[in-house]
């Protein structure tokens, strides 16, 4: 992988954060916010993140595998 | 979802597909397009008047916990529900005209709290109340919430055959007041009900497999207490993963068929002093070959109302890395000191998202010390095809097999966004990663989640991951020993068999389903299971040239 061909997923990473801009909500508008599958940490579960970190030469964004990997 | 269908046409991982990869990935571009755009529509939506807004929105805020319970209520769809949740809505509105001196999140902690407190309305009550409450609800619909004070003095007062409730500073002080409570209708008496902290419980088995001949069995336990309101949180968490391998590396070295045992635990607390939250956390983890000892902390502040929230967070781990058969004298060390800084901010009332950058660097024995590379004649490597077989490479081979060896330090950036969006019953998660290191390893990620609300107990979600990445500087599928000045044979300073150093690529594709068992009122039971399966496609690697594996977690999830 090049750094030409990373070039398209940095566009999609500004896809996502491009409408970035306070909504500037107050705290009774954030109903919806609540919801527990809206919370921003990482959804994999222990197990598959750790699986992850280990087949992956990639780490960081909140799936890391600390504490050894059971494999070395 | 047509999504994951068309991420799914990535082709085969070799060094010429990665290239196509990019035909894959401005597809990729259009759908985040898209799915930002949708993203904006319905913020847009979301911003106009609140009398558009559903009555759940416009209740007073309140702790996660609290809203959490009010959610599934309010997805009842029952009259009898609506009606409840409307007439908490009004006691809210009431509320805050009385107190609307006093800042708005006081104001919503006083709120809810008292609308914890209301015991459930009898039937007579009901009957009472069920007209006017079908008026308000209308009404609800054309008047703004923050016109709440000026609404309760324009109530229309009812006919004889319409009893009305007079909306009056008096009428918010009964809620407050103990009232009779329907035998039939449960009261929530959980810790959480009453504002104290609520204590979760987690057990979770989880099963791998894969095509290389490795198994891994992990139970898990984890178990913590909350406290929402005074915003401190106590976790701990305990693990055993049983590996049986016999992965070609293994068997490359005439190595037999092992089984290995790890434990891991870990505790971490958190505190909140407004607008700051700190925590810590400590993990320990050791099995035969490897000990590692990892502490940390966190901070985090929120500003503007919580719309924006940056926070910081580092770690250390020291580990220690050996062999069974070495005493621990002889195990190498390592450590590693983990960054994090990111971003969250509030994009509308159902959008949030974060970007976040990731610093690892790691310092010590980063080899693997059961890995050999096996090594060739000068000249010899290009006509060692991938995937080539272990018979044929110790054919091919020179009998000098060293041991893995590579640089002793390495800096590991990411940077990451998230994204989720609540819908009327789904969510979506969408979460990208760029990666770079100074070895040379470049690596994209992407993740998509669609959690839908099938029924009020049941969630059901498709998951679809994409992992790509590219090799090491210093990888080679197949490396050729260098003739020194006077003839002798030496090796490459640098060398591996490390295949997730090389290009690879993988799609997992999966889902899980959440059943809630027990809902507020009283405790909370949840019964999850997860499946996932993958293919990792190595574009460069010898023996081996794809892997499948398959990975699922059966987990029960409890709180009171």
């Amino acid at each position: 992988m090049t750094l030409r061909q990373l070039l398209p997923r940095g566009v999609v990473l500004l896809l996502i954060v491009g409408p970035a801009g306070c909504a500037g909500l107050k705290p009774y508008e954030r109903g919806k916010l609540a919801h527990p599958t809206m919370l921003l940490g990482d959804l994999s579960r222990a197990g598959p993140a750790h699986v992850y970190a280990i087949h992956e030469g990639a780490v960081g964004g909140d799936s890391g595998a600390k504490g050894g990997c059971g494999c070395n | 979802m047509k999504v994951p269908l068309v991420v799914i046409r990535v082709p085969k991982a070799d060094a010429a597909a990665t290239d196509s990869s990019c035909q894959v990935v401005v597809l990729r571009c259009v759908i985040a397009l898209l799915l930002v755009l949708g993203t904006q529509i319905v913020g847009s939506a979301a911003a106009a008047p609140a009398s558009q807004a559903p009555m759940a929105d416009s209740s007073t805020g309140s702790t996660a916990k609290a809203r959490k319970r009010s959610v599934p209520k309010a997805k009842k769809g029952t009259t009898q529900t609506r009606k409840r949740s409307a007439a908490r809505t009004r006691r809210g509105s009431r509320a805050r005209a009385k107190k609307s001196s006093q800042p708005r999140a006081v104001e919503a902690l006083a709120t809810d709290n008292a609308r914890d407190n209301v015991t459930p309305v009898t039937a007579p009550d009901l009957k009472r109340e069920e007209a006017p409450l079908a008026e308000e609800e209308a009404r609800a619909e054309s008047v703004p919430a923050t016109s709440s004070p000026a609404r309760a003095d324009h109530e229309p007062s009812g006919g004889p055959e319409q009893p009305t409730l007079v909306p009056t500073e008096a009428g918010a002080e009964a809620v407050a007041e103990p009232r009779r409570t329907d035998a039939t209708t449960p009261v929530d008496s959980s810790p959480r009900s009453r504002g104290g902290p609520a204590a979760h419980v987690s057990l979770e088995t989880s099963g791998y497999l894969d095509t290389d001949h490795v198994s891994v069995l992990s139970p898990n336990i984890s178990a913590g207490l909350t406290d929402d309101v005074s915003g401190w949180s106590l976790n701990g968490h305990y693990l055993v993963d049983v590996v049986s391998a016999a992965s070609v590396d293994i068997v490359s070295t005439a190595s037999p068929h092992w089984t290995e045992v790890r434990h891991a635990g870990g505790v971490s607390a958190s505190a909140a002093f407004d607008p700051v939250t700190v925590g810590a956390s400590a993990v320990v983890s050791r099995e035969p070959d490897y000990l590692s000892i990892t502490g940390g902390a966190t901070l985090s502040l929120d500003l503007f109302d919580k719309n924006l929230t940056p926070y910081l967070a580092f770690s250390r781990e020291q580990d220690s890395v050996g062999r069974t058969d070495l005493p621990h004298e002889y195990w190498h060390s390592k450590h590693v000191n983990n960054l994090q800084a990111g971003l969250t901010v509030v994009l509308s009332r159902s959008t949030i998202g974060s970007i976040q950058w990731d610093g690892s660097f790691e310092r010590g024995y980063l080899a693997k010390p059961y890995r050999y590379v096996p090594l060739f004649a000068p000249g010899q490597a290009a006509s060692i095809p991938a995937g080539t077989s272990i018979d044929e490479v110790n054919r091919l081979r020179l009998s000098l097999r060293p041991n893995e060896q590579v640089p002793d330090a390495r800096d590991r950036h990411a940077i990451s966004a998230h994204l989720a969006h609540r819908g009327d019953a789904a969510t979506l998660r969408l979460d990208e990663r760029l990666y770079a290191d100074d070895w040379g390893v470049l690596a994209a990620t992407s993740e998509l989640r669609y959690i839908l609300d099938v029924r009020r107990r049941l969630e059901l979600w498709p998951h679809l991951r994409h992992h790509i990445q590219g090799a090491a500087r210093f990888w080679r599928r197949a490396y050729e020993a260098a003739p020194g000045p006077d003839g002798i044979l030496g090796v490459p300073v640098f060398r591996t068999g490390n295949r997730e150093l090389g290009p690879l690529q993988t799609i997992t594709l999966g889902g899980g389903v959440r059943l809630k068992l027990a809902e507020p009122p009283g405790n909370h039971w949840d019964l999850v299971f997860e499946f996932d399966a993958g293919r990792t496609s190595f574009g460069d690697a010898l023996y081996i040239s794809e892997r499948f594996m398959g990975y699922s977690t059966l987990a029960v999830e409890a709180t009171f």
